[in-house]
């Protein structure tokens, strides 16, 4: 049986597919203008809902089952508001201190370690692979070495090692904006797949 | 007054500048020709992948696996094979699921379009409440990541339908970080897989492994193995993992088209390169 509510949908996508994609061929346009609105409108709309079930189902439900601390967390929630108001502002500072104090305090106490040891860490295990782990091996330490700016001697050594560290470099940058482009590729590839699949459904092709 | 280029946006300068418009056009054709007539590029399977399904189907029977989604509508464009593969694989087996969001408000309504397409004769014979569990999206980023592993219970005391955490039968034996036999980080944003690593793997030595968009996988790799024991990469990764459930889906539909699109990105930064080395010519 042909699910209609799942058609209409489908063609839903397929018209905010297309009306976006009209910038590409029209330029600036009257549906691009609807497009954006909409997925902005549905964006804030699905935030705001999203928000209120979180603040439900976490601090207002535990605060009336007992649990009375929850009341602190609220209450430098609400703190954020003052900022609509000139005289009371500086009490939103307390809410955003919390927030910047606890994100600042649970970021940094595994930053080091996780992002700069764990890496060396992975990087030596990758020796285990073979010779791809020793090339990589040696990219990185002549990378290291075109950062060395304090001294210039043995040249011998050091000037083969920032080549080799710059081309690295280059050939890192360049797989990175491969990936980026490739993701965005697989995206639009997704886009109009989703096109031709609402066309096969619909007809039944 | 404006002049003409003043006036246009800077999108419209973008797209006129970057020459969108044709590859929109052919990436538009291929789609439809590959779809029409799909040659069946063969999709080798890449280590990643093969450890991702092998740390899986290694878990023990009710063994706790946490999906931590952090799903974009963008991101899930590409990400859409692989995450129904994921869960079709997991639900496949005989585990204990918590699905959980963070990071991102947009990721819940995503999860439950993604558990729709999960095929029916897999998710029926699961039982919510007793084999699975899904959460919705709590706020505060790696801040949630943290409450989330130290008292789960806390961080969630209802799922997404109002259902005390405490009444479900499978979550009485999950509170912490500890439970956990594995997290499932699903994600198309990059500090969310760093964060990822400082809380789960740094903080409460929990196994990790990751399904993200090809732009955030070049950075993961240096994590893997030895850090991150599995990466899905984007659309290929997805479409490696249905060829392993033996599940085929929309990666592999895609496969034909990103594959003849890799071909036309190199055909393009060649000539790009080609086209910069003969101005620097005339310019000398």
């Amino acid at each position: 049986m042909v699910d209609i509510s799942a058609i209409l949908l489908g063609w839903l996508s397929v018209f905010f597919i297309l009306t976006v994609l009209s910038i590409v061929f029209v330029g600036d346009n009257f549906w691009f203008d609807i497009s954006e609105n909409v997925m902005i409108g549905a964006a804030v709309g699905n935030l705001i809902v999203v928000s209120w079930e979180t603040l439900r189902n976490t601090a207002i439900y535990s605060l009336f089952r007992g649990q009375y601390l929850y009341v602190v967390p609220i209450g430098l929630g609400l703190l954020l508001f003052s900022r609509f108001s000139k005289n009371y502002s500086w009490l939103g500072r307390y809410g955003i201190a919390v927030l910047v104090g606890t994100g600042l305090g649970i970021t940094t106490r595994a930053l080091v370690y996780s992002q700069f040891i764990l890496q060396i860490i992975g990087t030596f295990d990758d020796l285990k692979l073979g010779i791809n782990g020793y090339i990589s091996l040696v990219m990185i330490i002549c990378i290291m070495g075109y950062f060395l700016f304090t001294f210039d001697k043995p040249k011998q050594i050091l000037e083969p090692m920032r080549r080799i560290g710059r081309v690295s470099m280059m050939i890192g940058f360049a797989a990175g904006y491969v990936s980026l482009l490739m993701s965005t590729y697989s995206n639009v590839v997704s886009n109009f797949h989703t096109i031709v699949d609402v066309i096969r459904r619909t007809f039944g092709i | 007054m404006k002049n003409e280029s003043q006036k246009k946006t800077i999108t419209e300068r973008l797209v006129k500048a970057s020459g969108a418009k044709w590859l929109c056009l052919i990436i538009g054709i291929m789609v439809v020709f590959f779809y029409v007539r799909p040659i069946g590029l063969p999709v080798p399977i890449s280590q990643t992948t093969k450890s991702f399904y092998d740390v899986i189907e290694a878990l023990p029977e009710n063994s706790v696996v946490g999906i931590q989604n952090v799903l974009t509508p963008t991101g899930y464009a590409e990400q859409k094979g692989q995450v129904i593969a994921i869960y079709t694989h997991l639900f496949v087996r005989p585990l204990k699921l918590v699905f959980f969001n963070v990071w991102v408000a947009t990721s819940p309504p995503i999860v439950a379009t993604a558990m729709e397409l999960v095929p029916r004769e897999v998710l029926q014979k699961r039982q919510y409440g007793k084999d699975y569990a899904i959460y919705g999206y709590v706020a505060g980023e790696e801040r949630s990541m943290v409450a989330i592993g130290n008292n789960f219970w806390d961080a969630y005391p209802v799922d997404t339908a109002g259902t005390p955490t405490s009444s479900i039968p499978m979550m009485s034996g999950i509170r912490t970080a500890k439970d956990f036999a594995v997290i499932v980080h699903i994600c198309a944003m990059f500090p969310s897989t760093d964060a990822a690593i400082r809380v789960w793997i740094q903080t409460f030595k929990v196994r990790v492994v990751m399904a993200v968009d090809s732009s955030n996988y070049m950075a993961l790799m240096p994590y893997y193995p030895a850090i991150v024991p599995a990466i899905l990469n984007g659309v290929r990764g997805g479409a490696e993992y249905e060829i392993l459930i033996k599940r085929p889906g929309d990666s592999l539909a895609f496969t034909d088209a990103i594959s003849g699109m890799a071909v036309i990105l190199i055909g393009a930064l060649f000539v790009g390169n080609v086209l910069f080395y003969q101005r620097k010519q005339v310019k000398t």
